[in-house]
C-alpha cells in the first residue's frame, strides 16, 4: 500500500543523509546524558538505536524531534537543523515517543484528523491521509471507539500513525515494541520494513535486540551516552572482539582440550558446560578452519565442532559494561 | 467523509428492491443532504485552529460542560420562576427588571468567570501533565497558535454560556428598570473578564511542571476567578445600580478599560506562548512591541481622559496636578512591572532569531532594543517610559496653561522616572551577578519580581526606620536619605525644592551607567545568514491552502 501523497509530502532536491547527528552533546547537571554522538541514517534506511536504561537513546531522539536542545554539536533532518530550524523539520518528521498520552472524549479518527490539521493538512487531503492512516496501521476497524478504550498495542498504531499522518520522509521510534504482545510486535516490525521500503528513513530505538537485527539496515549501541558502536549488523558481529562463538565436544576427558584452548592467542572465554566446552573466537571462517585443524593435529578427539556467529545480544552484551550515571 | 459512499448508509431495508423507490430515494437524499452539509462544515473547519476543532470536539463530549450548560438552565429557570413569583402581582406596576437582572448576573459569573478559565487552565495543564504537550509540540503549530486555539475555545464556551442567558437579559429589560447601556456595558466587562482570567489561567498553566506547584497554580487560578467576581459585582452596581448615570465619562473609562484589558490579554497570551516554546527563539521581540503599544494607550487614554473629564481646577485653562500624576503613576507602575520581566530575560538569541535582527545602522540603533536579553529590556522599558511621559507632558502641557501645579507635575513625572530607572536597574545589577553564580539563582522570570519588590519595601521601609531611630521622636520626619521612598518623595514634592530631585538624578545616573556598562552582548549581535539549505527550503513553494467552504456557492 502506497502512503505518500504527492500532494502534500514536502518537496526538495535535497539527497544527503535523511538524519545526521554531529557530535551531539547534552548534559543534565554533572550527567553527560549525550557525549559526543555522531551518525548518518540513509533515507530508506531502518536504523536500530541500542542501549540500555539510560544510555541516552531518548535523549538523542529528543533532541532530533525539536524537544530539546543540544548542549554542543548539531542534529540534521533532511539537511535542516533541529536547532536553528525546528519549524521545518517538525514538516518533515514524525515523533513516536516512548509514553503516549492521550485527550479524553476522542475516538481515533478524531485523533488523528486533529494531528493531519495540525501538520497542515486541509480539506480531502487530509480525509484521504486520515483514511490511508487508518487503514495502514490497521485501526480503520476501530476508527470510532475512544481512545481510553484501547488496548496498548491499539494505542502504539495509533502512536505510529500519529506520527506517520502527514507522510513524514523521517520518522524516529521511540520503543515502539514496548509492551506489545508477540503478535503485535511482529505486525509493528512488517509495518516499519514497509515504511522503510517507501523510502522513508526510520530511527527506532528498542530492547529488544532480536527484533532490531531482524529489521535494521544498520545499529547504533549506545552506552552512558557515548555510542560504542556503529554499522550493519554483520559489520558489528564482525568487528567485535570474539566474532564467532564455539562449541568443542571430544571422547575424552576435557582438560587437554581447555588446556589447548587457553594457550591460543584468540581464544577466549573458554568454559566447560557438561561434556562440551565453549569458547569465544575470535576471526572469520579461516580462524575457524585452522582451529579445528590444529585441534586433530594437537591429538585431541573431536567428536563434535561446532561455530556460530554471535548474535547481536552476545554483541551488544559484549561492549557494553552494564554502568549507568 | 468524502469517501463513504452514500449507498452504504442507506439502510439495507430501504435498498431492497421491493420497497417503494420513492421513499428509498427520499432516504438517499436526506442522507445525501447530511453529507454535503457535514462536507461543508469540515471544509469550513479548514479555517479554523486545529486546536480549536479538537477542544470544541472534546468540549462538546465533556461531561463537564454539559452539566455545567444544564445545571445553568436550570437555575436560570428556577431564578425566574422564584423572582417573579415573589414579585407578584407588583411586578405588573413596579421595575421588577433590577431583582431578575442581579439573579442572572450572578448566575452568568459561575460558568463565565470561574467554570470556563479554570476548564482553559486545566485544559493547558493537562497537556503538560499527561504528556500530550510533547506531541503537540512537534507540529508545526507555532506556541502562539496553540496558545489562542485554547483561549478560542474557552471564548467558545462563554459565548454558549452568554446565549443561555441573552433571553433572560431581555426578559429584565422588558420588566424595565434596567439600564440598557449599563446592561451592554455589564456583559462587555464579563465577556472581558472571562478573556482576560482565561488568559491569565493559560499562562499560570505553563508554569505546572509538577504536581504539588500544579496545585499551588490551581489555587491560585481560583483565588484570581474570585478577585475578578468581587470587580464585576462592582462594575454591575456602578452600571445598573440605582446611582448608575451612565454619562460619557463612564462610556469613557468602559472602553478605554476595555481597550487596555484587551492589550494585557495579548501580552499575557504572547508570554504564555513563549513559555511553552523552543529555547533560543525570539519571542521577546513581539512582547515589546505590545507593551510598547499598550504604553502609549495608556498614555493616551490618560491624555484624552483629563483633557475631557479630568477634575479642572478654577479656570478651563488650568489643571488639577493630583489626578495627572496618579494617573502617570499607573504608567510607571505599567512600565515598572513590564521592566521587571524585561530585565529577567537571558537574552539566549538562536542562529534563526538572529537572521531576523536589525541590520542597518539605523535599524541597529532604534531597534535593537527590541531585541531580547536583559540590558535591552532595562534600556527599552526605561526609555518607552520616558518616551510616554514626554508625550503625556506635550499633550497636557498643550492644552493648559503652565502653572505652579503643573510644574509639580511635571517634575514628579521625572521622579518616576528617575525611581523606574533606580529600582528596575538594581534588580537588573542583582541578576547580573547572580549570573556569576548559577547555583544561586532559579527561575529568573520569578526571582526578578521578587528582587523588585525586595528593593521597593527597602526603599520605602528604611527611611521611616532611619528616621524614628534619628530623631528618636517615633514620628518619621522627610529627611534628604528618605528620597529613595518614592512615595513620600512624590507625595511631600513641592515646586521649587530640586534638592531631592538632584539626589534622585545622581542616584539613576549611577544606576544607569552601571547598566549601561554592563549592556554587553545583548547589544553586539549581529545579523546572521541562513545557511543554503534554509534558504532553498523557504524558497519552495507555498503549501496547500484550505479551500473556500462557499467554493460550491459562490
Amino acid at each position: 500500500m502506497v502512503i505518500a501523497d504527492p500532494s502534500f509530502a514536502p518537496h526538495s532536491d535535497y539527497t544527503g543523509p535523511a538524519i545526521q547527528l554531529r557530535r551531539l552533546h547534552r548534559s543534565f547537571g554533572r550527567t553527560r546524558a549525550v557525549h559526543d554522538v555522531s551518525f548518518e541514517v540513509e533515507a530508506g534506511q531502518v536504523f536500530g538505536y541500542i542501549g540500555p536504561n539510560g544510555a541516552g537513546k531518548t535523549t538523542s531522539m529528543r533532541i532530533l524531534a525539536t524537544l530539546e536542545l543540544p548542549t554542543y554539536g548539531d542534529a540534521l533532518v533532511d539537511g535542516l537543523s533541529c536547532i536553528t530550524d525546528p519549524d521545518l523539520v517538525r514538516k518533515r518528521m514524525g515523533f513516536m515517543p516512548d509514553g503516549f498520552g492521550t485527550y479524553p472524549n476522542m475516538n481515533c479518527v478524531e485523533y488523528l484528523d486533529f494531528f493531519a490539521r495540525a501538520y497542515g493538512l486541509v480539506g480531502p487531503v487530509r480525509q484521504r491521509a486520515v483514511h490511508r492512516t487508518l487503514s495502514f496501521t490497521g485501526l480503520d476497524k476501530i476508527a470510532s471507539k475512544s481512545i481510553r478504550g484501547l488496548s496498548k498495542g491499539m494505542r502504539q498504531r495509533l502512536s505510529l500513525g500519529r506520527a506517520m499522518v502527514h507522510d513524514p520522509k523521517i520518522l524516529i521510534l521511540d520503543e515502539p515494541a514496548n509492551g506489545l504482545d508477540p503478535r503485535a510486535r511482529i505486525e509493528l516490525r512488517a509495518l516499519i520494513r514497509r515504511l522503510a521500503a517507501e523510502g522513508k528513513a526510520i530511527l527506532v530505538s528498542s530492547h529488544i535486540l532480536t527484533e532490531l537485527a531482524e529489521m535494521c539496515d544498520r545499529v547504533g549501541i549506545i552506552e552512558r551516552g557515548q555510542l560504542l558502536a556503529v554499522g550493519t549488523v554483520d559489520e558489528i558481529q564482525q568487528g567485535s572482539k570474539a566474532a564467532l562463538s564455539v562449541a568443542i565436544q571430544t571422547n575424552q576427558d576435557n582438560a587437554n582440550l581447555v588446556s589447548f584452548l587457553t594457550t591460543r592467542s584468540n581464544i577466549s572465554e573458554v568454559f566447560e558446560r557438561g561434556s562440551i566446552v565453549y569458547c569465544e573466537l575470535t576471526g572469520g571462517e579461516n580462524d575457524q578452519t585452522e582451529l579445528l585443524r590444529d585441534l586433530v593435529q594437537a591429538g585431541i578427539p573431536v567428536k563434535s565442532f561446532s561455530a556460530s556467529q554471535r548474535s547481536l545480544e552476545d554483541v551488544f552484551m559484549q561492549i557494553t559494561t552494564g554502568a549507568v550515571q | 467523509m468524502s469517501d463513504i459512499a452514500v449507498d452504504s448508509l442507506v439502510p439495507s431495508s430501504l435498498n431492497g428492491r421491493d420497497e417503494d423507490p420513492i421513499h428509498t430515494e427520499t432516504v438517499r437524499n436526506l442522507i445525501d443532504g447530511t453529507l454535503r452539509s457535514d462536507q461543508w462544515l469540515i471544509r469550513a473547519s479548514d479555517w479554523f485552529s486545529p486546536i480549536l476543532v479538537k477542544e470544541v470536539r472534546q468540549a462538546l463530549k465533556s461531561r463537564q460542560f454539559n452539566w455545567t450548560l444544564v445545571l445553568l438552565m436550570i437555575f436560570i429557570a428556577i431564578w425566574t420562576g422564584f423572582a417573579i413569583s415573589s414579585m407578584m402581582p407588583g411586578i405588573y406596576y413596579f421595575p421588577a427588571g433590577g431583582t431578575l437582572l442581579f439573579g442572572y448576573f450572578f448566575l452568568l459569573l459561575v460558568p463565565t468567570i470561574i467554570v470556563v478559565p479554570n476548564s482553559a487552565y486545566r485544559s493547558m495543564a493537562s497537556e503538560l501533565e499527561q504528556g500530550t504537550f510533547d506531541v503537540l509540540t512537534i507540529t508545526p503549530l507555532s506556541p502562539l497558535k496553540i496558545v489562542l486555539g485554547k483561549l478560542a475555545v474557552a471564548m467558545v464556551q462563554s459565548m454558549i454560556f452568554f446565549s443561555a442567558l441573552a433571553p433572560c437579559m431581555a426578559l429584565s429589560y422588558l420588566l424595565r428598570g434596567v439600564p440598557i447601556i449599563g446592561v451592554g456595558v455589564v456583559l462587555g466587562w464579563t465577556a472581558l473578564f472571562s478573556l482576560l482570567t482565561s488568559s491569565i489561567g493559560i499562562l499560570l498553566a505553563t508554569g505546572n511542571r509538577n504536581r504539588a506547584f500544579g496545585t499551588f497554580l490551581s489555587i491560585v487560578m481560583i483565588l484570581i476567578c474570585f478577585v475578578s467576581c468581587f470587580i464585576l459585582y462592582i462594575i454591575y452596581f456602578e452600571n445598573t445600580g440605582p446611582y448608575a448615570s451612565n454619562n460619557t465619562e463612564e462610556l469613557f473609562v468602559s472602553l478605554a478599560g476595555g481597550v487596555i484589558v484587551i492589550g494585557y490579554t495579548t501580552v499575557l497570551l504572547l508570554a504564555a506562548s513563549a513559555a511553552i516554546g523552543v529555547t533560543g527563539e525570539n519571542y521577546s521581540t513581539r512582547i515589546r512591541w505590545c507593551v510598547l503599544f499598550l504604553g502609549w494607550i495608556w498614555a493616551i487614554v490618560i491624555v484624552i481622559g483629563i483633557v475631557a473629564f479630568a477634575n479642572q481646577g478654577a479656570s478651563y485653562r488650568t489643571l488639577d496636578e493630583e489626578p495627572f500624576v496618579a494617573l502617570a503613576v499607573v504608567l510607571a507602575i505599567h512600565w515598572g512591572l513590564i521592566g521587571t520581566f524585561l530585565v529577567a530575560e537571558r537574552g539566549v538569541t538562536s542562529p534563526r532569531a538572529q537572521r531576523r535582527l536589525p541590520d542597518s545602522l539605523l535599524g541597529r540603533v532604534f531597534l535593537s532594543w527590541l531585541n531580547p536579553g536583559s540590558g535591552t529590556g532595562y534600556i527599552f522599558s526605561i526609555t518607552s517610559f520616558a518616551g510616554c511621559i514626554g508625550g503625556l507632558l506635550f499633550g497636557i502641557f498643550s492644552r493648559f496653561n503652565a502653572s505652579t501645579e503643573m510644574i509639580d507635575a511635571a517634575i514628579q513625572c521625572l521622579m518616576l522616572l528617575a525611581y523606574l530607572v533606580i529600582y528596575v536597574g538594581l534588580t537588573r545589577l542583582v541578576l547580573v551577578l547572580l549570573d556569576f553564580f548559577p547555583k544561586l539563582i532559579g527561575n529568573r522570570m520569578v526571582m526578578a519580581p521578587c528582587f523588585g519588590v525586595l528593593f521597593l519595601l527597602i526603599g520605602v521601609v528604611t527611611p521611616f526606620l532611619l528616621s524614628g531611630f534619628w530623631n528618636g521622636t517615633g514620628v518619621p520626619n522627610y529627611e534628604w536619605y528618605s528620597v529613595i521612598n518614592p512615595f513620600w518623595t512624590i507625595s511631600v514634592y513641592k515646586f521649587p525644592d530640586i534638592s531631592s530631585l538632584l539626589l534622585l538624578i545622581v542616584l539613576s545616573v549611577i544606576v544607569f551607567g552601571l547598566n549601561f556598562a554592563s549592556l554587553g552582548r545583548d547589544v553586539t549581535m549581529v545579523r546572521v545568514e541562513a545557511p543554503p539549505r534554509v534558504r532553498e527550503e523557504t524558497a519552495s513553494p507555498a503549501e496547500t491552502a484550505p479551500e473556500s467552504p462557499f467554493q460550491d456557492i459562490i
